[in-house]
């Protein structure tokens, strides 16, 4: 009897001991200031770590966000900086955070798309950053900050932006007798053209319809005076006037209007969207940067192509992109990681984010960075800034999206359900998922 | 001091009692640590999350305990049947797909053909391919608009307009049950030819003295030969397609409209774009369930066939 009760308590100790080693953070390090420099002893620094999409990492050492870093650390000795490139994927660098940050751990730091802030902060995995960025917030488009405002604070600090703007054929328009410098400018000039446009295997319009097509859908929901949620913020208004006639409007150009591909309907990234516009299969596209970036890098596009505002109706309106920097609930380093962020996203480093072709997400970008004086269609995105919304800023907004509104569009592309009745089903649903049930 | 009435009486004892037994169960402890702490522990913790309500989003809530409210709430989904009803489609399916092509290309490449080695090693193609890699690709082929499948069923003329795969309700799951099958069935080839090489080939010259035919001998002598390689083979291959996540989630992230949702697609959703981790838990633990259920059947047929 008493070896059995010895032996399960060896293995009883053991498991607890590791399970209770697994749970335990490792301690911090502390930092102390400079000081212990001057008397010769080895300096305690403070260790950030901190994610970026791997893009940002490419060349390692070399790359520029890591060598604007070097410059940094050189007035600010006490701080050692880890970058941890990370692959972007859809939703998978978030959620390895999430893993992280849940289980106590996780970086000091990361860069997150501009639609995680309001979630992670939702979940309560990173610091509230208002009280640090202060007055300083003005200096950023009004966009990217109220992206990252949840209940009153801000947790991230606006990085690059990207606003949503129209790709357009020029060689398209010029054949079908449209003047290639006047892209449209409402819907129905928008719904002529595609029309305009579309023969020999041309098509007038292509988005990502795999998602079915809220993605684009979104800003011409706004551009009509709608809106995901209504005033209060608790219930959806997508399915009140407004909101009906955008989704005819839209839904209508993939199922009666004819200037839609079939084969977009399985599309789901900007490659398939970039390959389907420089092989003329469309002639319109929605796009944000990385469709430029994608057609720049195109070799064989023997067409003249523009980027132009999106069209607008009752309003002008935009998607935003971009990222936001945003600090762990984890890291007790809060002041050191703020250093970093104040300093990566001031005015004097805005060059670094020309050598990633990206747009700051600051006003006085067009001062600084060379890349809106040398480059017009970038201008165009920088000045669409002023227009750009971000996504609804509610933690439930992924869920809405994927559960309600793209099976109703599904529904009513794939199996020709009455829009009106879908979205009011769609709706529904919605408002039992802002009610939590 | 032990008599040997002692010993026997000790031998009646149950395993864990008897003398001998405590340096063995002293050295697999480290064994049952890591065997708790990575299968039952977590296993333990997905079924008590799955009896709590637990929203990421709302972390004010708190984790009460609710009973079954999870697993009602994951019941009364059409979309959870939908799941499990493709789950069912896309198991059996591609299993069938991988075994019956990995059967035919071993007997191929264990017959004595010209340039055989090269073949064996351009089987494994598929296989090593990254499965990201490969389903990219694959969304490539099936392109509405540039992928070769339209391209070449069109040149031969078996359809007139390219066809959307990955777009369609329709041909949604068997073109994803395709591009893993394809990927995976190397596997299996691998296997049964390693079992193929180890049948004598007295037997087939038996047999042909015998006047056997060729199915003859494959039926009664490969088949049986081969039989324990190719349960295992069956159940590893099942466990695999049952919880492939990346191939579905490449290619159509369960769509369109639910089309090829399968149950870890639909996990996924619940606990990454839903973040409601208790009813993700209980999902999770309905497929254990499953799956625990599969591997009793196998089990149990393995018995009867040693019988």
């Amino acid at each position: 009897m008493r070896k059995k009760v010895l032996v399960v308590s060896v293995v009883l100790l053991l498991i607890f001991s590791i399970l209770a080693g697994c749970g335990q953070q490792p301690a911090e390090q502390t930092s102390d200031s400079g000081a212990d420099s001057e008397n010769g002893a080895p300096v305690e620094k403070t260790k950030l770590e901190i994610w970026v999409y791997d893009e940002f990492y490419k060349q390692g050492d070399n790359s520029p966000i890591a060598q604007s870093t070097k410059k940094f650390l050189e007035d600010n000795p006490d701080l050692e900086i880890t970058f941890i490139p990370t692959p972007y994927g859809s939703t998978s660098y978030r959620d390895k955070y999430i893993q992280a940050a849940n289980g106590g751990g996780g970086p000091d730091i990361i860069l997150s798309d501009n639609i995680w802030v309001p979630q992670l902060a939702a979940m309560e995995l990173i610091h509230p950053l208002t009280d640090k960025l202060g007055a300083k917030k003005d200096e950023f488009f009004q966009g990217p900050i109220d992206a990252a405002t949840l209940n009153g604070d801000i947790y991230g600090v606006p990085f690059d932006a990207g606003s949503m703007v129209l790709f357009y054929n020029k060689t398209a328009f010029e054949k079908a007798g449209l003047d290639p410098e006047k892209p449209p400018k409402t819907w129905d000039e928008f719904k002529a053209a595609a029309h305009a446009v579309t023969k020999d295997g041309t098509y007038g319009y292509g988005l990502m319809g795999g998602w079915g097509g809220s993605f684009e859908w979104l800003p011409w929901l706004w551009q009509n005076g709608g809106d995901i949620l209504d005033e209060s913020g608790t219930k959806v208004a997508f399915n009140n006037e407004a909101g009906m006639e955008t989704t005819e409007f839209f839904l209508n150009l993939i199922t009666k209007e004819g200037v839609v591909p079939e084969a977009a309907l399985a599309w789901k990234s900007w490659d398939e969207l970039v390959a389907a516009f420089s092989n003329q299969t469309i002639a319109m596209v929605q796009g944000m940067t990385v469709m430029l970036q994608g057609l720049y890098a195109q070799e064989n596009i023997d067409f003249e192509w523009g980027v132009a505002p999106l069209p607008g109706k009752v309003t002008q309106a935009n998607t935003l992109g971009g990222g936001h920097w945003v600090v762990n609930k984890n890291s007790n380093k809060l002041d050191a990681a703020w250093r970093w962020i104040d300093y990566i996203s001031s005015s004097e480093n805005l060059g670094m984010l020309d050598a990633y072709s990206r747009i700051s997400a600051r006003r006085d970008a067009a001062e600084y960075q060379e890349l809106l004086k040398n480059d017009k269609n970038l201008l165009v995105f920088f000045e669409a800034l002023e227009y750009s919304r971000p996504r609804p800023i509610i933690p439930e907004w992924t869920q809405i999206d994927y559960d309600t509104i793209q099976p109703a569009f599904m529904r009513v592309i794939h199996e020709g359900a009455d829009i009106r009745e879908v979205m009011n089903e769609a709706a529904e649903i919605s408002n039992k998922i802002l009610a939590g049930e | 001091m032990a008599s040997r009435e002692d010993k026997m009486w000790q031998d009646k004892l149950p395993g864990w009692r008897r003398k001998e037994n405590f340096l063995g169960f002293f050295l697999i402890t480290p064994a049952l640590i890591i065997l708790f702490s990575v299968i039952i522990y977590p296993l333990l913790l997905n079924l008590i999350m799955s009896f709590q309500k637990i929203l990421m989003m709302k972390p004010y809530l708190g984790t009460p305990f609710t009973g079954f409210d999870n697993y009602i709430n994951t019941l009364e989904d059409p979309i959870f049947w939908r799941a499990l009803r493709n789950t069912f489609i896309w198991t059996v399916s591609c299993v069938v797909l991988q075994i019956s092509l990995g059967l035919g290309a071993a007997l191929l490449l264990n017959a004595p053909i010209k340039g055989r080695g090269l073949f064996r090693g351009a089987m494994l193609i598929p296989w090593v391919t990254p499965g990201v890699v490969a389903a990219l690709t694959w969304r490539w082929m099936y392109d509405g608009q540039f992928g070769i499948f339209n391209h070449i069923l069109m040149k031969i003329g078996l359809i007139k307009q390219p066809i959307v795969w990955l777009g369609n309700y329709s041909t949604a799951l068997p073109a994803v049950i395709a591009e893993y099958s394809w990927k995976m069935f190397p596997f299996a080839t691998v296997m049964l030819l390693a079992a193929l090489q180890t049948i004598p080939k007295e037997l087939y010259e038996a047999a042909e003295v015998d006047g056997a035919t060729g199915w003859q001998s494959f039926r009664h002598i490969t088949l049986p030969e081969i039989m324990p390689t190719l349960s295992l083979t069956t159940l590893l291959t099942s466990i695999w397609t049952f919880n492939n996540f990346d191939s579905i989630w490449l290619l159509t992230e369960g769509g369109p409209s639910y089309a090829s949702e399968t149950l870890t697609t639909y996990v996924y959703k619940a606990a990454f774009q839903a973040f409601n981790l208790g009813k993700a838990s209980s999902i999770a633990f309905i497929m254990f369930m499953l799956l625990f259920g599969l591997v009793l059947i196998y089990a149990r047929a393995l018995r009867r066939g040693k019988e």
